[in-house]
C-alpha cells in the first residue's frame, strides 16, 4: 500500500510538474465528457419527454391512415389528417360497452402559429401525460361557452395571454394567415399548467367553438349575441380524432380490430405505445448519430491525452531509470503511467460531470419552453456512472499503451539512459 | 543478521547488449564488506554495464554475480528489485533527483520501496523527518536549503541531496557511477569527503566508479576495469579508447 502511495503522489506530482500540457489536457477531456454525458442525458430526457406526450389512451382512433401518421395528428398535432371521420362512427364507437370514455378531437385552424384543438370537456377530465397526470389548471376554468377557449402553457406565455383576454382565431395553420376572423373574438377561460408535452402548445375550444368559426359572419354574430348553448350538446357533422380508454386493457386488441374492420367507414385505430414506439424509430437514428458522435468525441480527447502522456515519455526516461535505481519494480512504474492517465481523465470526467449537471440545472427552463423537452434536474444516474466509468476505463486502457512502452525501456535501459 | 564479508563477488561474468559482442567479461571481481573501491575506465569500457549487474537492474548473459553474498542471478527480476530497494544505494552522474518532487520527498525515495529499510531509518532515530534532516546537516544542506525547489539548487548541492537519498536506511552497498564529473575540484573534493565519511558512519560499502584517475587517492583500493574487462581488451581500441 506504501508504495501505491508513493506512486500516486509521483504521479501527481509529476503531473502538477507539467501542469500546462495537463491541463489542457484535462480541459480536453473534461469538454469532451460534458458533450457526452449531455447529450445522453439530453437524449434520454427527449426520449421520455417523448414517451410521456401521451398515457393512459388505450386506442387513438381516425380516418384510415398509417399508425405513424395518425400519431402525429392526433397527438403533436403535426401535419393534417387525410380525411375526417364522422361523428356517427365517433357515436357508435362511444357508445360500445367496453368503452369507460373517449375524448374527441378536431383539427383545424391556428393563432399565430399555436394549433387550435376543437374537444369536450373530456379531454380535461380524461386526458393524461406521464405518469398518469392529469392535465390541471393554472388559472380559470374549461371552457363551458361558445367562444371559452382554454390556452396550453407555452401558448399563454408566448402569446402574453391571461384568463379573460380576447384572442382572435385566424384561419389555416400558418402564423401569418391572410384570413383573419377579426369579427368574432374569443375569450380565455382557463390557462393549463406546463406539462412539457404538445397540449402545451395547443389552444383548446369546445367542438362547437370550432364549428362556428367556419360559419358566415351574420351567422356568427347572432350566435355571438344569442343566448349560450350547451356547447356539450352540440354535435359536429364530423370530427379528426378521438381518444379511446377502455374499461379493461385487456378488452383493447378486441376494440382495435372491430374497429379496423368497422363497415361505416375506413378507420385506423392505433395503440399508442406501439405507434409512439415506431415513430421513435425513426426520431431515434438522429438520436443514435448523436451519441455516436460524442462518443468519437470522447475518443478523440482521449487520444489528446496518449499524445501528451507518449511525448513526455521520452523526456522522462532519466526519471524512470532513477526510480528502477531506487527499487522500483517495472510493474511500478507501468501502474505510474496507467494512474496519470486515471488521474488526467477521472479528473475531465469530474469536470465534464460538474459542467453537465451544472448546465442542465441552468439550461432546462429554456430547453423545455423552447423544445418543450422536459429536463428532470436529478443529480448524476446510474447511466451517467456507467458511462464515467466506461470513459475512465478506456482512458486506463489507453494508459496502458505509454506504460507498457515505458515497462519495456525500463527493462532495456539499465540504470543510465542511454540517450 | 550479521553483515556478511563479502560485499560483491563475480565470477566468469559476462555480458552483451548485442548478440555476439561482449562488452564485459570479468574473470573474477571481490569487494569486500566496508571496502570503498574505485573502479577506474574510460568511457566505454562498460562501467555503467558493470554497475547495473551490481545492482541486478539487469542480468549478466553468463556467470554469477553475488552481492552481500546473495547470488543475483538466482534471484527473480522483483527479488532482484526488492532487494536493491532494501540494501543498496544509487548515486548517478547527474539527473540524481526527480524535480517535482521537494529535497525531503527526494530523500525518502531511498526507502519509499521497502519496507524494512524504513523500518531501519526510524529504528535508529525518533523518526523519518528527524534522520533525514540529521543526514542533510552532516551533508551540509542546511535547514534553510531544503524548502528550496530542487531546480534552484547547484549542481553540487543536488549531488549531495543525492547522497542523502543513497545513504538513508544504511543501504549495505552504495554503488556511485561518475557523481563528481559535474563538479569542478573544489567541490568534488568537498563532495568525496562528505561521501566517504556518511558512507563510514553507515558502515556501507562503497563501489565508486570514475574516468578520473585522480580521485583514486581517496578510496582503499582501485580497479582497472580495462585490464579486469576481457570483452574491452578482446575488442581493442573500438570499445576503450
Amino acid at each position: 500500500m506504501r508504495i501505491v502511495a508513493t506512486l500516486f503522489k509521483l504521479a501527481g506530482h509529476s503531473l502538477w510538474n507539467r501542469r500546462t500540457t495537463a491541463a489542457l489536457t484535462v480541459f480536453a477531456i473534461s469538454m469532451s465528457m460534458t458533450l457526452f454525458l449531455g447529450v445522453e442525458n439530453l437524449r434520454k430526457s427527449a426520449r421520455e419527454s417523448f414517451e410521456a406526450t401521451i398515457s393512459d389512451t388505450d386506442l387513438i382512433v381516425g380516418a384510415r391512415s398509417g399508425e405513424v401518421n395518425l400519431l402525429l395528428y392526433s397527438v403533436f398535432r403535426l401535419g393534417n389528417p387525410t380525411a375526417n371521420l364522422d361523428w356517427e362512427s365517433y357515436k357508435i364507437i362511444s357508445n360500445q360497452p367496453d368503452v369507460a370514455w373517449t375524448i374527441p378531437i378536431s383539427l383545424g385552424d391556428a393563432v399565430r402559429g399555436f394549433r387550435v384543438v376543437g374537444t369536450t370537456q373530456a379531454y380535461f377530465d380524461h386526458y393524461r401525460y406521464g405518469e398518469r397526470r392529469p392535465l390541471n389548471f393554472a388559472q380559470g376554468v374549461p371552457f363551458n361557452d361558445v367562444f371559452d377557449a382554454v390556452l396550453g402553457a407555452q401558448a399563454a406565455r408566448d402569446m402574453g395571454l391571461s384568463v379573460g383576454d380576447p384572442i382572435v382565431l385566424s384561419h389555416g395553420i400558418g402564423g401569418t394567415s391572410f384570413v383573419h376572423h377579426d369579427d368574432h373574438p374569443f375569450r380565455i377561460s382557463g390557462i393549463l399548467e406546463t406539462t412539457g408535452t404538445p397540449v402545451d402548445r395547443a389552444v383548446h375550444v369546445s367542438l362547437e367553438g370550432l364549428d362556428v368559426v367556419h360559419r358566415p359572419a351574420s351567422e356568427r354574430a347572432s350566435i355571438a349575441a344569442g343566448e349560450p348553448s350547451d356547447t356539450e350538446a352540440f354535435e359536429p357533422e364530423a370530427i379528426t380524432a378521438f381518444f379511446v380508454g377502455m374499461k379493461s386493457r385487456i378488452l383493447t386488441l378486441r376494440m382495435q380490430r372491430q374497429i379496423n374492420t368497422y363497415r361505416g367507414e375506413a378507420l385506423s385505430a392505433v395503440i399508442p405505445g406501439v405507434a409512439l414506439a415506431q415513430l421513435w424509430q425513426v426520431v431515434g437514428s438522429v438520436e443514435v448519430a448523436l451519441g455516436v458522435i460524442a462518443g468519437f468525441v470522447v475518443i478523440t480527447g482521449l487520444l489528446g491525452m496518449l499524445t501528451s502522456i507518449l511525448t513526455s515519455l521520452n523526456e522522462r526516461r532519466r526519471e524512470m531509470a532513477l526510480l528502477r535505481a531506487v527499487g522500483a519494480r517495472p510493474p511500478a512504474i507501468f501502474c505510474l503511467l496507467v494512474m496519470e492517465a486515471g488521474l488526467l481523465a477521472g479528473l475531465g470526467s469530474l469536470i465534464g460531470v460538474i459542467l453537465v449537471y451544472a448546465g442542465i440545472l441552468l439550461a432546462a427552463p429554456w430547453v423545455q419552453s423552447t423544445y418543450g423537452i422536459l429536463i428532470i434536474p436529478a443529480g448524476p444516474g446510474l447511466k451517467d456512472l456507467q458511462l464515467v466509468g466506461a470513459v475512465l476505463l478506456l482512458a486506463l486502457a489507453l494508459g496502458a499503451i505509454p506504460a507498457w512502452s515505458a515497462y519495456r525501456r525500463s527493462l532495456a535501459d539499465g540504470l543510465s539512459v542511454q540517450l | 543478521m550479521t553483515k556478511p564479508t563479502c560485499a560483491v563477488r563475480l565470477r566468469d561474468v559476462t555480458f552483451g547488449w548485442h548478440k555476439d559482442v561482449l562488452t564485459l567479461d570479468i574473470a573474477m571481481l571481490d569487494i569486500a564488506h566496508g571496502e570503498r573501491v574505485f573502479v577506474y575506465g574510460p568511457s566505454g569500457c562498460g562501467k555503467s554495464t558493470l554497475l547495473a549487474l551490481v545492482a541486478g537492474v539487469l542480468s549478466p548473459t553468463s556467470g554469477e554475480v553475488q552481492v552481500l553474498e546473495q547470488p543475483l542471478t538466482n534471484m527473480k527480476p522483483g527479488a532482484r528489485d526488492r532487494f536493491r530497494a532494501e540494501h543498496l544505494g544509487v548515486i548517478f552522474q547527474t539527473f540524481n533527483l526527480l524535480p517535482f518532487l521537494s529535497i525531503i520527498d527526494n530523500v525518502k525515495l531511498g526507502y519509499n520501496f521497502s519496507r524494512q529499510r524504513r523500518a531501519r531509518v526510524t529504528k535508529t532515530t525518533d523518526g523519518d523527518s528527524e534522520a533525514i534532516g540529521q543526514l542533510l546537516d552532516h551533508l551540509g544542506l542546511t535547514s534553510e536549503i531544503r524548502d528550496r525547489p530542487v531546480r534552484s539548487l547547484s549542481i553540487g548541492q543536488q549531488q549531495r541531496v543525492a547522497v542523502a537519498r543513497a545513504l538513508i536506511g544504511s543501504p549495505d552497498l552504495v554503488i556511485a557511477d561518475e557523481p563528481t564529473s559535474a563538479l569542478d575540484t573544489e567541490a568534488r573534493d568537498r563532495f568525496l569527503d562528505l561521501l566517504l565519511s556518511e558512507c563510514n558512519k553507515a558502515n556501507s560499502t562503497l563501489l565508486f566508479v570514475s574516468h578520473d584517475i585522480g580521485l583514486a587517492k581517496h578510496f582503499d583500493r582501485t580497479v582497472d576495469l580495462a585490464q579486469l574487462n576481457r570483452a574491452g581488451a578482446s575488442t581493442g581500441e573500438a570499445a576503450c579508447e
